[in-house]
């Protein structure tokens, strides 16, 4: 038996419909592998690294100084401990300046992990090293010196890597590292200031967890304690939310490929009824059967898993190469788990999705061998929830998350059923062509399939439709912002301007023909408690939802010119104690007017009743807040402050400002929309890679029903060819058949692509819309080139043989 | 080599019961050939598949090589099949994607025969194929193909051969070729032959021919 299943599997493996199954396990293992691994690897970078990666065993992080009381009990405990602090600030050389994120570190840093400093040396004050990228940006050398502030360090070297980095995409400016004491002095750190502190813990399990019982009451919103594995955080919002696309894109790829694999192994299972029928009636054993089906679904499986294992690596790498500096610099190598998932996916799926096919052949009378047309005992209709059930479990497999794959499943039933009524529809408005033209014939052919002509364009219309999105939503990211900035927009936001730097600054401005900027009084806090109800201070904690991140507030008397109150009222003189809030974090926390809010403000307790709802454009590129204060309370506070201004591009000026007030802070928004357009055009590049790959599904989904069709209609074929057709005139229906399939596919896919893009505007205001010409005519001519392509070979094929068979076939 | 007694086989269809086969008795010798005619719907081919075990009769008893396989599970009735029987069928029923050599290997391979190569060159050689071993059907001629339903039919050398219309799908010069070699092949090895046909000349060539309408044999056995 073990020759036989041997050449079964060699002769059966690559022919027909299992090599569409094989290519689209393939496939489906492909996609989910390249995600899982890409997915793994950062997760192992944030969790793995452990220490390395907390640059000790235990790390508090906060957005203020910690009370000295805190260090002592860890000195007490005999905890050693470090410190670092991150703010931006300006870099200077001659005439060059760099905005950089300045890391300041103290004495003991990094107990755990490598400072890779080039040459090799010990942060001392006085000195400053930078990466490659701001040496580069500042035209400076090594032993050269930099101003910071109101310093002026020597350039001792290169950073090349700190331990406790994470990765931030937005980090905003190339890195600089500097000894803790100069940053104290460098006159930089003013409130209201953007800081980062982070001290590191070192010492025995017992110790660490002592300090940590007793700080932990302690702490002040927003104010974290990180264990090793605890490094989640630190992974961008924005990546994790790109994680989370990319896992669904995986799962809608996982499932057309389970769907082309369900057709085509329900397509060959029916073929091979007559063999069955055969076997058995030349005395073939049960055991013998079944060693044979079995045999052949673990070839499938094992070829298609290691197909898509290789092609799920080669696709890993491609994301990784596409996603760039959005990921760490080195990745650790992928743990088992994702080999494990992509393996049990092989098996799973092919045993799951062939279980009733099979079922159903190893059923199969032996008496069809005398007639034919005998099915076996077993009903068809079951098929369909034996194979829902096993797309379901494998979802769920690769998810771990039944609520997610049951609306995953019915998302996609629902765009599946209303692109099919598109295709229905625009199947009934073409034109009826030319009579007897090949047109006329493939629309009269098309219209008389109906329903199935619509299940068959509907499924590359989804794919398309994905497609179409991800170009709609990657025009509206790259060219919308810069289109409606009104050409005096603001360039540069300036942040750390101290009190008494204002009137010199307007001055200074004024010489230069600018007028004086609104000035924002800034500090830094967190909510803490809506009408007294504490809110979260981060994603995942339990109760009443809050803003989980510092937020930056300010004060004024007026209400900003390009604001609008949406309800309640500004505050008149004489009222206080009042805060006016943007109304969609409003909308999101449920805040109404005449709330009380609680915040946490550099370290002071503030209170303040909504007065007012506030509409705020994101996009003006004006300083914006969620929450702004009635002055009153904050009239003795110290803070610094923002502005936005427009400076002329390569202005001297730039370089003046901060030479006068090295405090300053110049964010270039040029720069910065650079820099979230080259992010986004990478993370759309992926993700295009992706649904490329899901478009190959469904062409494959295609191809199987294409080929199963034309099965269906080659007695037809025969008996026209017989009747006097030509092969051209079969042929060129035919191929008119497949390009209108795909154009009306395309055509459904831009509608829904359209209609899509508009709901999420309308609904959530997410993009600006814009109509996509573009989608309306590329889609079409895309359905209709790849179903051409790919299945112009098959059709020359099965046309062949069945002109060659003739009426035999009959 | 075969007994049939009684034979009868109904079916339901819907809330009627239809009679397929009613007191068929039948003896089959060993090296006797027999064709049994009759026109469509007659129950030929039930008959055929019921001496075959494809099917259980409604009553009755069928022995096949002194074994009642009315009492025999499916399982038993197939290795039963695999020692004692041989198919021909109107439509070949050639595996599509093995050569001519692996198509007749076949029910060796089943049985778990050690080197059936061998046997299967030699029978394909018999019926004039020595030179297209490692073709595929779909290279092959309707006659050429059901040469080689032929070897493979010869191939577990069984006591019995079941032929279902050997001819049914060839031209006449091809079906009289692959009758010459059927009797032929029969002759040489000692096969008892039971062949369902519609065509006369083809039934006139063997020792027997028995006649059925409406499900039952017209001639009574002599």
């Amino acid at each position: 038996m073990s020759r036989l299943l041997l050449r079964l599997v060699g002769r059966e493996l690559w022919r027909g419909e299992l090599r569409a199954v094989v290519l689209a396990l393939a496939l489906s293992v492909a996609c989910v592998l390249s995600v899982a691994l890409v997915a793994d690897r950062l997760q192992q970078t944030l969790t793995q690294g452990g220490r390395e990666f907390l640059a000790g065993d235990l790390q508090l992080r906060s957005a203020e100084t910690v009370p000295d009381t805190w260090l002592a009990a860890a000195r007490q405990q005999g905890l050693a401990w470090s410190q670092t602090l991150v703010f931006n600030s300006m870099l200077f050389h001659e005439d060059a300046l760099q905005l950089a994120s300045i890391k300041a570190v103290g004495p003991g840093y990094p107990f755990y992990g490598q400072l890779q400093l080039e040459p090799p040396a010990t942060v001392a004050a006085g000195r400053i090293w930078l990466s490659p990228e701001l040496m580069q940006r500042l035209q400076v050398a090594v032993g050269q010196t930099v101003e910071l502030g109101e310093l002026e360090l020597q350039v001792a070297g290169r950073v090349l890597q700190t331990p406790d980095e994470g990765f931030s995409p937005v980090l905003l400016a190339p890195r600089a590292l500097i000894d803790l004491a100069d940053a104290e002095r460098s006159g930089l750190l003013l409130p209201g200031s953007r800081l980062s502190y982070r001290y590191q813990f070192q010492g025995p399990a017992a110790a660490l967890a002592a300090w940590q019982a007793e700080v932990k009451p302690q702490l002040k919103p927003g104010q974290q304690l990180v264990g090793p594995g605890q490094g989640e955080g630190m992974m961008s919002q924005s990546l994790a939310r790109s994680e989370r696309f990319f896992r669904l894109a995986a799962l809608i790829g996982l499932l057309l490929g389970c769907m082309a694999i369900s057709l085509a192994m329900g397509r060959f299972a029916q073929r091979q009824q007559d063999m069955m029928a055969l076997l058995k009636v030349l005395g073939a054993r049960r055991r013998t059967l079944w060693g044979l089906m079995s045999g052949l679904l673990l070839a499938v499986a094992l070829v298609g898993g290691l197909l898509g294992g290789v092609a799920g690596m080669l696709l890993q790498q491609g994301f990784i190469l596409l996603l760039g500096d959005l990921l760490p610099k080195t990745l650790p190598s992928p743990g088992p788990w994702p080999f494990v998932l992509g393996g049990l996916l092989a098996v799973l799926a092919t045993v799951l999705l062939s279980l009733w096919p099979f079922l159903q052949l190893l059923k199969v009378p032996p008496l069809r061998v005398l007639r034919q047309g005998l099915k076996p005992g077993l009903p068809d209709w079951l098929g369909l929830p034996v194979l829902l059930l096993g797309a379901l479990l494998l979802c769920w497999l690769v998810t771990g998350d039944g609520p997610l794959t049951l609306a995953l499943l019915a998302g996609l039933l629902l765009v599946g059923l209303v692109l099919t009524l598109l295709v229905r529809l625009l199947l009934w408005l073409l034109p009826r062509g030319r009579p007897g033209s090949g047109l006329a014939l493939a629309v009269r052919q098309l219209r008389r399939q109906g329903w199935r002509s619509a299940l068959q364009a509907q499924v590359l219309a989804l794919p398309l439709m994905l497609l179409g999105l991800l170009l709609g939503v990657r025009q509206a990211l790259l060219s919308d912002l810069w289109t409606q900035l009104p050409a005096d927009a603001p360039n540069r936001f300036v942040l750390n301007i101290a009190p008494q730097d204002k009137a010199p600054l307007d001055r200074l401005l004024a010489a230069h023909g600018i007028a004086a900027p609104t000035y924002y009084p800034v500090l830094r806090g967190r909510l803490t408690a809506i009408n007294d109800e504490p809110v979260t201070q981060q994603e995942g904690e339990l109760g009443r939802e809050g803003i989980h991140r510092e937020l930056t507030v300010t004060w004024l008397a007026q209400l900003p010119a390009h604001n609008r109150l949406l309800a309640g009222a500004w505050w008149q003189a004489g009222q206080g104690q009042q805060v006016s809030v943007e109304s969609d974090v409003a909308t999101r926390l449920g805040i109404g007017l005449g709330d009380w809010l609680s915040f946490d403000l550099a370290g002071q307790a503030v209170r303040a009743r909504v007065s007012s709802l506030r509409q705020v454009n994101w996009q003006d590129l004006q300083p914006n807040f969620f929450m702004i204060f009635s002055p009153d309370l904050f009239a003795e506070q110290p803070s610094s402050a923002m502005a936005s201004l427009r400076l002329s591009p390569d202005s001297a000026l730039e370089r003046e400002l901060v030479r006068q007030f090295p405090a300053l802070t110049l964010i270039n928004v040029d720069e910065l929309m650079a820099k979230l357009q080259a992010m986004s055009e990478r993370i759309g590049k992926a993700l295009g890679l992706m649904a490329a790959l899901i478009t190959l599904a469904g062409l494959l989904v295609l191809l199987v029903q294409v080929q199963a069709e034309l099965a269906r209609r080659r007695p037809s074929l025969v008996l026209m060819r017989t009747l006097g057709a030509s092969a051209g005139q079969l042929k060129g229906a035919l191929r008119w058949e497949l390009l209108t399939l795909g154009a009306l596919a395309g055509l459904a896919a831009a509608l829904g692509a359209e209609v899509a893009l508009r709901l999420s505007h309308q609904l959530w205001s997410l993009l600006p819309w814009r109509s996509l010409p573009a989608l309306w005519l590329g889609l079409p001519v895309m359905g209709a080139l790849l179903v051409w392509l790919t299945t112009s070979l098959m059709v020359a094929q099965q046309l062949r043989q069945a002109l060659g068979a003739r009426l035999r076939a009959f | 080599m075969i007994e049939v007694r009684d034979l009868t086989h109904r079916l339901q269809w819907g809330t009627q019961t239809l009679t397929i086969l009613e007191g068929i008795q039948l003896d089959v010798k060993a090296g006797e050939s027999l064709a049994l005619l009759g026109a469509s719907g007659s129950g030929k081919s039930t008959l055929l598949g019921l001496l075959a075990g494809l099917d259980l009769p409604s009553s009755g008893s069928i022995r096949l090589a002194g074994q009642e396989i009315t009492q025999l599970d499916e399982e038993a009735r197939a290795a039963l099949r695999a020692r004692q029987l041989g198919f021909i069928f109107q439509s070949f029923l050639l595996l599509p994607s093995f050569t001519a050599l692996e198509n007749v290997m076949l029910p060796a391979e089943l049985a778990g025969l050690a080197d059936p190569e061998g046997a299967a060159r030699a029978l394909l050689a018999e019926v004039g194929l020595a030179q297209r071993l490692d073709h595929l059907p779909s290279q092959l001629s309707g006659g050429e193909q059901q040469r080689v339903a032929i070897a493979r039919a010869f191939m577990g050398q069984p006591a019995l051969l079941l032929a279902d219309e050997p001819t049914g799908n060839l031209d006449s010069q091809t079906g009289q070729h692959i009758t010459d070699l059927l009797f032929e092949l029969n002759r040489r090895h000692g096969t008892s032959l039971v062949i369902v046909t519609h065509d006369e000349a083809l039934a006139a060539r063997c020792g027997r021919q028995l006649r059925l309408s409406a499900g039952r044999l017209l001639e009574p056995q002599a």
